[in-house]
């Protein structure tokens, strides 16, 4: 009978740890999850990067454009002015 | 030698033969800002606005000459924006402007002001007030050119305030781009909208450069106009007018001689085809 018992008492705390020791594999598995969870998480938003650079390198042609756009003169018959070459005046026109 | 003084709200920058020429010019000036003068209470412009009808011969030939303007560049550049400019704001000489915030804009009626003209007889009919911005100035540096002529100085720099008309040369001339032209009997004048701005007492801002069509400040790419032509006024008015309908003002410079340097609003300068080629 004590035998028994003992068999018993031992079986459940052999019981006993063997929960503990699920538990903290579980504990183990979920910071490893998370881990990876991070890290996914991580590398998705570095891809991230990576495309939005390409897109700013898509959207650099219509900025481009715009950019042609305001090159072109201000009314037909105007080209862009020289250099101005810098020499004495004795006056200077200006708005006043 | 070289004469300055002070007079129509401006510089003014003279070189000429003779202090006789330079009296005589600076005479001139003040005379003429006492009838062309918007700000002045006592001028024969602010008594054509008031009373409707004055006598005078210098008045009547810069009236008759800014409506023909009004005719040939079909109203881009309009004489009668007079109480426009003043409901919004701009009723007093400039350098006090700023001090004071004004009432918020008014709405926009076009003025239906017309002129008779008998003689040196003027008379205003219908609403509004005349304002000889963008054509008086022009109009006195021709003045003071053409008299220093007929006095026999035969090298002059007459530059009022901007507005510059030469006797003889080639004078060097630096424009606002920072190019230096070489000018010989001729003139350059120049329009910005980067000048003359003040906000209303909603913090709104305005210039004095206005847009006959609506009633309100321009809004051209172009923000600086310098005209070549070969009289101060007509240079004085298409500068003006190049800042309210650049496309429809340019293909007008060729018919007056006149070229253009157009400052935009991105910093960039540009020019007529024959700019900087005069004769």
């Amino acid at each position: 009978m004590k035998k028994a018992e003992k068999a018993e008492n031992t079986a459940v705390m052999i019981g006993t740890k063997m929960n503990k020791r699920e538990q903290q594999r579980d504990q183990v598995t979920m910071a490893v999850i998370l881990l990876c969870g991070f890290i996914f998480a991580g590398c998705q938003w570095m891809v991230a990067q990576e495309p939005m650079e390409e897109a700013t390198a898509e959207h650099a042609a219509p900025v481009k454009t715009a950019l042609v756009a305001t090159t072109r003169p201000p009314a037909s018959g105007l080209s862009r002015a020289p250099t101005p070459s810098r020499r004495h005046a004795i006056r200077r026109t200006r708005a006043s | 030698m070289i004469h300055e003084f002070w007079a129509t709200g401006t510089e003014w920058w003279l070189s000429v033969e003779t202090p006789e020429h330079a009296r005589m010019a600076e005479a001139l000036v003040r005379d003429a800002e006492q009838k062309l003068s918007r700000f002045l209470p006592d001028s024969k412009l602010s008594e054509l606005n008031r009373c409707r009808v004055v006598n005078d011969h210098v008045l009547s030939e810069v009236v008759q000459r800014a409506f023909g303007w009004r005719t040939l560049t079909k109203g881009v550049f309009d004489p009668t924006l007079g109480q426009r400019i003043k409901a919004l704001g701009y009723d007093r000489p400039f350098l006090s402007l700023s001090v004071q915030p004004i009432q918020p804009i008014l709405p926009y009626a076009p003025a239906s002001l017309a002129v008779s003209v008998a003689g040196d007889r003027l008379e205003l009919q219908g609403e509004g007030d005349i304002d000889l911005g963008g054509i008086a100035k022009g109009f006195i540096v021709d003045s003071v050119s053409d008299m220093l002529w007929s006095q026999g100085c035969r090298r002059a720099v007459v530059d009022g305030g901007g507005d510059i008309r030469v006797l003889g040369g080639p004078w060097p001339i630096e424009l606002e781009s920072g190019q230096v032209v070489d000018l010989s009997d001729a003139a350059l004048a120049t329009s910005s909208v980067r000048k003359r701005r003040w906000r209303d007492a909603l913090g709104r801002e305005y210039h004095h450069i206005l847009d006959p069509r609506d009633g309100t400040p321009t809004t051209t790419r172009v923000e600086v106009a310098t005209v070549y032509a070969k009289t101060a006024m007509v240079a004085d008015v298409l500068a003006t007018a190049l800042l309210v309908d650049t496309e429809a003002i340019c293909r007008l410079l060729p018919s007056f001689q006149a070229e253009a340097s157009l400052g935009d609003a991105e910093g960039q300068w540009w020019n007529t085809s024959k700019w900087g080629t005069f004769k």
